[in-house]
């Protein structure tokens, strides 16, 4: 594939379609649909309503609501799942994946117009149709090391051989044919009979659920071979011509590769969403490329590791830091039967020796960093290169920004692609491109289904207010922006109420995470609290040691950290976070930081809640603004906030800044700490050197040059012009 | 902050509020006294009835041995109630004993009431009503009675849409009762502003009081607004309120769908029948054929006013409220949209079903008009759909809370009184006074170059002894 293809040419052009704005307002501003659509008689026994811009309504109390769900999360993405009432939003993105785990325009409609209290507007039904007739109906397989090209389409075979490239590249079994009259039926592999149609509606749920594993046994089958050289050609064809090749790999079939001969051990069992993420990745047999969407803790790693033991082919994880690397490992050791000469590490600091590895390891930076590589790990890389992978997994796959994302692809040939994450979610709205690169989502959990179901932990969100004291407030109103945000993180009445919670906490032997993305504010707070802290210089021995004393060590319960510990520091027993500063109004980061406190808790005494994350925020500071964006993500998966705007006994505890002297010590301390001091911590990253073709300079260590620091920050760009265009306004002025 | 705007008065402390005089005019009609009868107390009843056939006085001591000592509180409340609403008098036996007797108009004419209603002098109807006939009289007053005092409801809340449907003198008796107020307070009348030809534009908005008002159920609703009535009829245009009264309490003991006359009303009594007549509690076919037929809705009111505030059963819950700020309210009503969309944003409109959202914005709306976050937060809990009606709390905290929070942001101004003091004569009188007002903590301000400062009110006596104390002689 060509490295410097535009993105835009990655997506079918259709990709961009969106439906017909909708005009027709009612007096209140409302859009007014109920002229338009038709009530049914017995519209009570069915559970959603659709809207004509694309958006659905589903009951979560139906009696149906099972089934709705399923085949919504198929065909739509989740706007938000709070407790009774879902939100959906057909995009041609959901549509695109709905095809292509089997479902097909006809049945789509048909579903809709069965779960559906009115009648379907008729703009929907185009946008279905347009979306999809085009979309997943050719697949691309890999078979005894021969290239097929399969589709259960009549019309579809015919314009694919009339196409005058398709046409060439085809192996044509029969050569008799003179173009215009092609047998098509030499093509057909199988012929399985027809649908039945249902009578019942409850019978036709159930068929739907069936449908997803059964419907390609149902139809006919048209199968040509292609030529392998020509691969590439054929795919840029396809989506040029709108019918984007869907990759499947049928692993088991595939002699080219060698079986890497592991599988889950017996202790390894599956929660249900787990094999329900699976079905659809292994649906027909063959695997899928595609994303999962798992909450934090939620279990993503065990679904990799069981994708990898299914798949038995030889496989390479990637991930976003060194210690996810080692986590990752852990977690193969312990559910597969794979080993240390199984698995190998690919990391700056890792000392194995990758070439031959069955299960490699390692990070993106150091698949995709540009500048010189010592002489063994230029080797390795060769090596990489030169391998067909069977399998690669994508850990925390938004982080990455696409272009980085693309170097991967270029460097590593894989027959299946997993993407793994627990917000498909980006401030910049890239994470469409993702679909096209990777494959479709395959599936999306519903974190209160599964936090309800016992599966991760009963989180209490809490809002803190911590009003700004007069002298910071004063100099908050007269200050730079840098230094603004200095003076809202170290506002003393928060330093108060963060020692407070801590020691609450610490009596109930609670195990405390404090982030700060301000690394003066950090170092501050860790160090008059006198607990340990991690930030980004601090070196991968240091931090696994604070990590494992935090594990087990009753007498750490609190450590900071920075915001290098945001995605896949897996810290299983914490299970309490107070967030001091954040990175402005991210809502992924936000999510993130619950993750780490989400996994099940064993103890939790039949509490309501077993575990509990604090915001604090500074009132009347822009922090309030960004503690409203950042919340979105999470208040629409069903959690909310609780505001407590008075924390009461607060000067009866004997904290640090009561006095009025001590606070206007610090201040002065805040005034003197110079504005590099003040921003938020910019992780030395080659994400971005790799890149684009702007020049920034990075202060950093010779480590993270070369690669050994981890934590890639695809958010931080301040010095990318494109990205300050789509910034709210007010962001904008916070990162001048 | 969140106490009741407008209370809600049933019928005897509505009585009881009245001058005597009127009462007295009131007790001239049977139907009255039973009605007035049936709405007190249990113990009154009791009272009432075992002095109604006595005609000479009954001595306290009497009374008293009636009720066992333990319910002390409950005579003297029920004695109370009694003596205020002039039903009995207190005068002395020849023995000089304390003892009560039923005012006479009273007793007769519940004895009337009671044992001789039949006979009332609007039970004139005719005897041959087609069954048939009178079941599509019914439908169709049910019919006019909804859709009347529903148009009164629109209007409340949207005025500017609703104003055709409403009558002038409907849309004056709504700002008398404090649920509307003009917008424009320079707004003249137009010469003919009482005419009902013509439509009063004047613009107006709802009240915080209309909005508790609109979260009532109907029947306290009607109450309320025609106590209003009575109340305006009254005051603003001197109107005899007995009329009204007894008006009403006839009314109220009339048989449904059945029509009675009303060719021999005086002229404030048809007036007051044509009041009515507009919220839609009697139906008549042109205002020339002096007949009339009553509606459900006043009928309904004679059969216990006081039942209370709950709201209807058959009335079922619609909202859904979700911890993400949406509402979704499942409704076709008109009305019920206009009410949400006073503090919600609506974004959809299905044909069974609303989805609004609550914003900062859209509740601040609210908050301008009057309307204060606990009634928000009541309205969104008293109609919660019955999907959430189990759920605890019924409304997630969150979204109270947040509603909650949005009000107090309005409020973050806090006053406190203060005295400022200023023109001293010399440095050292301003900082001897300044350091005393600083040691006794009450210091707010000072300006030391202007020799200006001020201190708390409360302090303000203890300022001024220590001024004169230490005054330079």
């Amino acid at each position: 594939m060509d490295p410097e293809l535009d993105l835009a040419n990655i997506a079918p052009k259709s990709a961009s379609r969106r439906i017909e704005e909708y005009e027709n307002e009612d007096e209140f501003g409302a859009k007014d649909f109920s002229k338009e659509l038709e009530l049914k008689a017995d519209h009570i026994n069915r559970p959603i309503w659709i809207a004509p811009d694309g958006h659905l309504f589903l009951e979560s109390f139906s009696p149906v609501y099972k089934h709705a769900h399923d085949f919504l999360i198929t065909i739509s993405e989740p706007v938000c799942r709070p407790e009774l009432i879902h939100e959906y939003k057909l995009t041609s993105y959901s549509l695109y994946a709905a095809v292509s785990v089997g479902l097909q325009t006809a049945d789509i409609i048909e579903y809709l117009k069965r779960l559906c209290k009115t009648s379907i507007p008729e703009r929907v039904i185009e946008f279905i149709k347009d979306s999809t007739l085009t979309y997943g109906k050719v697949k691309l397989i890999l078979k005894q090391n021969r290239y097929f090209v399969e589709t259960r389409h009549e019309n579809v075979v015919k314009i694919l051989l009339n196409d005058p490239i398709i046409k060439n590249i085809i192996i044509h079994q029969d050569l008799s044919g003179d173009g215009n009259h092609l047998n098509y039926d030499q093509y057909l592999a199988n012929d399985v009979g027809k649908e039945t149609a249902a009578n019942d509606m409850f019978e036709f749920y159930d068929k739907m659920d069936q449908d997803e594993v059964n419907l390609n046994t149902k139809q006919k089958i048209y199968l040509f071979e292609i030529r392998k050289e020509e691969i590439e050609n054929l795919q840029k064809r396809c989506q040029e011509i709108d019918y984007p090749l869907l990759a499947e790999y049928d692993f088991r079939n595939d002699p080219n590769i060698p079986n890497i001969d592991i599988a889950l051990r017996p202790n390894a069992t599956l929660r249900p969403y787990q094999e329900k993420a699976l079905r659809k990745m292994f649906g027909n047999g063959r695997a899928r490329s595609g994303i999962i969407v798992l909450p934090c803790g939620a279990g993503k790693t065990l679904v990799g590791v069981t994708t990898a033991c299914t798949v038995n082919k030889r496989a390479l994880v990637l991930c976003n830091s060194g210690v996810s690397v080692e986590q990752w490992k852990q977690q193969f050791k312990t559910w597969s039967t794979a080993d240390d000469n199984t698995i190998c590490r690919f990391t700056h600091e890792a000392k194995d020796k990758p070439i031959g590895a069955k299960i490699l390891i390692t990070t993106y930076s150091m698949i995709t960093i540009t500048g010189k590589r010592s002489f063994e790990a230029e080797k390795v890389m060769d090596w990489l290169k030169g391998q067909e992978w069977g399998l690669m997994l994508l850990d925390e796959v938004h982080t990455i920004p696409a272009k980085m994302f693309r170097r991967v692809l270029t460097i590593v040939s894989a027959q299946c692609k997993l993407g793994l994450t627990a917000t498909l979610v980006r401030e910049d709205d890239k994470i469409t491109d993702l679909n096209f690169l990777i494959g479709p989502k395959l599936y999306e959990a519903n974190w209160l289904e599964l936090q309800n179901r016992g599966f991760l932990a009963k989180v209490q969100c809490c809002e803190v207010w911590c009003p700004m004291a007069p002298q910071f407030y004063r100099e908050y109103l007269i200050n730079r922006s840098r230094k603004k945000s200095l003076l809202f993180t170290m506002n003393p009445n928060k330093f108060r109420i963060c020692q407070y919670l801590i020691k609450l906490h610490a009596n109930r032997n609670d195990k405390i995470i404090v982030f700060s993305d301000n690394v003066f504010a950090l170092k501050h707070y860790a160090i008059q609290l006198n607990c340990p802290y991690i930030y980004g210089p601090t070196s991968q021995n240091e931090r696994l040691q604070i990590l494992q004393n935090f594990q087990h060590n009753p007498k750490v319960n609190c450590i900071f950290v920075s915001k290098v510990a945001d995605t896949s520091f897996d810290l299983p027993d914490a299970n309490v976070l107070i967030q001091i500063s954040s990175h402005g109004g991210s809502r992924r980061q936000e999510a993130q930081r619950l993750g780490r406190i989400l996994r099940a808790k064993k103890d939790s005494n039949g509490e309501d809640f077993n575990a509990f994350f604090y915001t604090l925020v500074s009132t009347d500071t822009m922090e309030m603004y960004f503690s409203a964006k950042r919340q979105r993500f999470l208040i629409n998966q069903g959690y909310s906030y609780k505001v407590i705007n008075r924390l009461g006994h607060l000067e009866n505890e004997n904290l640090f800044y009561s006095k009025k002297e001590e606070q206007q010590e610090l201040l002065q301390k805040v005034l003197m700490a110079n504005e590099s001091e003040a921003d938020e911590e910019d992780i030395p990253s080659n994400v971005r050197s790799t890149a684009g073709s702007q020049v920034f300079r990075s202060q950093g260590t010779l480590s993270s040059l070369s690669g050994g620091d981890e934590g890639l920050y695809a958010e931080v760009r301040r010095g990318q012009s494109s990205k300050e265009k789509n910034r709210h306004p007010l962001f904008k002025r916070f990162h001048k | 902050m969140t106490k009741n705007l407008i209370e809600f008065k049933d019928l005897t402390s509505y009585i009881t509020s009245l001058p005597l005089t009127v009462i007295e005019k009131i007790f001239d009609h049977p139907t009255t006294c039973l009605t007035i009868f049936r709405e007190l107390p249990e113990l009154a009843k009791t009272f009432i009835m075992r002095l109604l056939l006595i005609s000479q006085e009954v001595p306290k001591v009497t009374i008293d041995s009636w009720i066992d000592s333990k319910y002390q509180d409950k005579k003297v409340e029920t004695f109370k109630v009694l003596t205020n609403l002039g039903i009995w008098q207190e005068i002395r036996t020849q023995a000089g004993l304390p003892a009560y007797i039923l005012k006479n108009s009273f007793k007769e004419n519940l004895y009337l009431g009671m044992f001789d209603l039949t006979k009332s002098e609007t039970a004139d109807q005719n005897p041959q009503v087609d069954s048939k006939k009178m079941v599509e009289m019914m439908e169709k007053l049910d019919n006019y009675a909804i859709e009347r005092w529903e148009s009164i409801l629109k209007y409340i809340v949207n005025p500017k849409d609703a104003k055709n449907q409403v009558s002038n003198s409907t849309k004056e008796v709504l700002k008398f009762a404090g649920l509307m107020k003009s917008v424009d307070e320079n707004y003249v009348p137009p010469s003919n502003s009482m005419d009902d030809e013509s439509v009063s534009d004047e613009p107006v908005i709802l009240t915080a009081a209309a909005f508790q008002f609109l979260l009532w159920n109907r029947k306290i609703q009607i109450w309320y607004f025609i106590i209003q009535l009575l109340e305006y009829f009254w005051q603003k245009k001197n109107q005899d309120l007995s009329e009204c009264l007894t008006l009403l309490f006839e009314l109220s003991f009339s048989t449904f769908g059945k029509d009675y006359s009303c060719e021999n009303f005086s002229e404030g009594r048809e007036e007051f029948l044509q009041e009515l007549r507009k919220l839609g509690l009697v139906f008549m076919k042109t205002r020339k054929i002096k007949r009339f037929y009553p509606t459900r809705l006043i009928i309904q009111l004679a059969n216990g006013i006081n039942s209370g505030f709950e709201t209807d059963k058959d009335d079922k819950g619609y909202i859904i409220a979700e911890t993400n700020y949406r509402i979704y309210a499942y409704t076709d009503s008109h009305l019920k949209i206009s009410l949400l969309a006073l503090f919600s944003d609506l974004m959809y409109r299905f044909p069974n079903m609303v989805v609004a959202a609550l914003t900062r914005e859209s509740v601040r709306e609210a908050f301008k008009m009057g309307i204060t976050a606990q009634q928000i937060v009541n309205f969104l809990r008293s109609n919660a759909h019955p999907q959430i009606a189990s759920r605890k709390p019924i409304l997630p905290e969150t979204i109270s809370d947040q509603i909650h929070f949005w009000y107090n942001e309005r409020n973050r101004l806090k006053f406190d009184e203060g005295v400022f003091y200023g023109q001293f004569n010399s440095d050292d009188d301003f900082l001897s006074l300044k350091n005393y007002a600083k040691d006794i903590d009450a210091l707010v301000w000072f300006n030391d170059s202007k020799r200006l400062m001020v201190a708390k009110k409360s302090s303000h006596d203890a300022i001024k002894k220590f001024y004169k104390q230490n005054k330079p002689k």
